[in-house]
Parts: C-alpha cells; sequence; structure tokens
C-alpha cells in the first residue's frame, strides 16, 4: 500500500479544492461570452432548478479533487518530467478513463446536444489539468 | 313644482339607451409575445397562430364619456408559445405551469373609446395565467382599417411574480432570467356575421 503524508494530503486537496470552485465560477461565466447558444442550454427543463440541491454544485469542485488526488497519490510514480507534462498526463488518463465513457452514457440518456457534451468534456479536462499541477507542485 | 314633475316624467318614462352589441371573431392573425432577458441572453418567445374561434361582443354605449365595454375574451394555449430555442420553450412551458393549467386566459373588459384608427386608448385587461387572475391596465393602439376589421394592439411590463411563477433558474442560480417580461399582443378582430 501507499504512505499517505496526511499534513500534505490535506494542503493539496484544499488548495485543489479552491483552484476548482473560482476555475468552475471563471469557465461558466467565459462560456456565457463564448458560447451564450450551448449556455442557454442549461435552461432546459433537464437540468433542475436552483433550490435545496445547490450545494451538490458548489461541494463538486471537493468530490473531483478527492477522487483526483487518490488516483494521483496512487499512481503519480508513472508520471515523469516537468510538473506541467505530469499535470497533462493526468488530466488525459482522467479524460479518457472516466470523462469519455460517463459523457457517452450521459449524451444517450439525456437530452443535450453534442456540443454541451464536448464542453463538459473539454471542462473535466481543465479541471484535472488544474488539480494535477497543484499536486504535482506540492509533490516537487 | 312643474320642473320636478318634468324631472320625474323623464326619469321614468324616457326609454333607457341600451349599449349597441357587436359580435366580433378573434382572428387567427393574434399575436402574442412574451420578451425577456436571461444573464446569457435575451428570448422571445411567440405564439404563431391564434387556433381557437372564440368571439368577443363589444358593448357600445351612446354616452361619450362611457368607454366600451366587453364580453368574452380568448384563451391562449401556453403550448403556442415558441421561443425559437427548444431547450427555452420547454422551459417556458414549465415556467408558466402549462401541464397543470394549459391555456391563459385574456378577456378584455373595457377600452376607452376610440373613433378612428391608431388612436391610444387605455384599457383594462384581465389575465389568468397559472391559475392566478390579475387585473391590469395597457395602452391600446386601435387599428380599424375597414369597418369589418379591428384590433388591439398593446404592451406592458409584468412580472413572473404577479402570477406567483419562479422564472428560470439554474445551476445554481449561475445561470437565470431575470423577474420582468414585456408581454406584447396584437389581438385581431373580424365582424361575426
Amino acid at each position: 500500500m501507499f504512505k499517505l503524508h496526511w499534513k500534505k494530503v490535506l494542503i493539496s486537496l484544499a488548495i485543489s479544492s479552491i483552484a476548482l470552485l473560482v476555475m468552475s465560477f471563471v469557465m461558466l461565466k467565459l462560456s456565457i461570452y463564448l458560447f451564450p447558444g450551448v449556455t442557454m442550454e442549461y435552461l432546459s427543463p433537464v437540468f433542475r432548478p436552483a433550490g435545496r440541491m445547490d450545494w451538490l454544485y458548489y461541494g463538486h469542485p471537493i468530490v473531483i479533487s478527492i477522487a483526483l488526488l487518490w488516483f494521483w497519490e496512487r499512481y503519480k510514480e508513472i508520471f515523469t518530467g516537468p510538473c506541467l507534462l505530469r499535470a497533462f498526463e493526468v488530466a488525459l488518463v482522467y479524460g479518457i478513463v472516466a470523462l469519455i465513457p460517463v459523457l457517452w452514457l450521459t449524451f444517450s440518456a439525456i437530452d443535450v446536444s453534442v456540443r454541451m457534451i464536448l464542453t463538459w468534456l473539454l471542462y473535466g479536462f481543465i479541471q484535472a489539468f488544474v488539480a494535477g499541477f497543484v499536486f504535482a507542485k506540492l509533490d516537487c | 313644482m312643474s320642473n320636478l314633475l318634468f324631472i320625474l316624467f323623464h326619469l321614468f318614462f324616457t326609454p333607457e339607451s341600451k349599449p349597441v352589441a357587436e359580435r366580433w371573431i378573434i382572428d387567427k392573425n393574434s399575436v402574442f409575445t412574451i420578451e425577456g432577458k436571461s444573464n446569457v441572453a435575451p428570448f422571445k418567445c411567440q405564439t404563431v397562430q391564434y387556433l381557437n374561434r372564440d368571439t368577443i361582443t363589444i358593448f357600445r354605449d351612446n354616452n361619450p364619456n362611457t368607454a366600451f365595454t366587453f364580453g368574452g375574451g380568448l384563451k391562449v394555449m401556453i403550448r403556442w408559445f415558441d421561443c425559437e430555442q427548444q431547450v427555452m420553450t420547454k422551459e417556458m412551458w414549465r415556467t408558466l405551469r402549462e401541464k397543470e393549467k394549459p391555456e391563459m386566459k385574456i378577456n378584455l373588459i373595457q377600452v376607452g373609446r376610440f373613433k378612428k384608427s391608431g388612436e391610444k386608448v387605455l384599457g383594462v385587461v384581465e389575465v389568468e395565467l397559472a391559475g392566478v387572475t390579475k387585473r391590469f391596465e395597457i395602452l391600446f393602439e386601435v387599428g380599424n382599417p375597414s369597418p369589418n376589421n379591428l384590433s388591439f394592439s398593446g404592451i406592458r411590463k409584468l412580472s413572473f411574480s404577479d402570477f406567483r411563477l419562479k422564472p428560470p433558474n439554474k445551476l445554481a442560480g449561475l445561470i437565470k432570467v431575470e423577474e420582468d417580461i414585456m408581454v406584447k399582443f396584437k389581438i385581431s378582430l373580424r365582424a361575426a356575421g
């Protein structure tokens, strides 16, 4: 089993969660200006109205950070090279192994456009890259 | 004494001037538009055609100081609204609670007296939407190009909350529609019979 340094893990988790939360706001605001047509799709009835479940949305950076941190701590030895390259590889693995199959399933079940699915793929890839970069930097 | 008798005579024996009732058919060209804004882009939802065969009655009183009163009204199906984007159309139907109350009823109550086309007169309408009935004053523009055609156009700022409705609000409030909407309409009428 791999050995955890809890202090470092908690710091990584905190920084990654905050970075992803800030990034989620920035990217959503950017998408309003860059892809208004796609962003309007969020008004579709398939998306839950704002209300009691809002905390789930605001909590998603922590969930992703925990998952990616576990993955990082478990497999970081196989990612070598500079921090940016290691972060890119984490994002690539996350995108191929997790995002593509899940988004494929999502598209088959929910009435959302291909363009929206592609923005989620890009968003997830960038999230994993940012988290991977935080973990790699703190690991150096 | 003779004056009093004269007044009493007129009070009891002068025939009351009854208002003239005219029946008008609501034309399919009648249009209703809802314009609003979200923090992403503005939107516009419009009925394509008025597909019900409803009539309204206009009561024209001879008294030049009284407004014309109306009987009957329009029933606009919520599903007639098309917002150009399918997602917005469906969300607007959901917001207007189409499943529970599929139609919006608009009753013209009264319109100020008008003589010619293009005249602007103040009117009162009663709108029933999502189970809530409200009365509004609206400035109408009267169109009367021929004796057999009549139209009333108007615009009014309303709020979703006027009808106890909540505007669309998604992603924990990051994508939202503004509370105020502009409702534009043109009620076209043609003489019945």
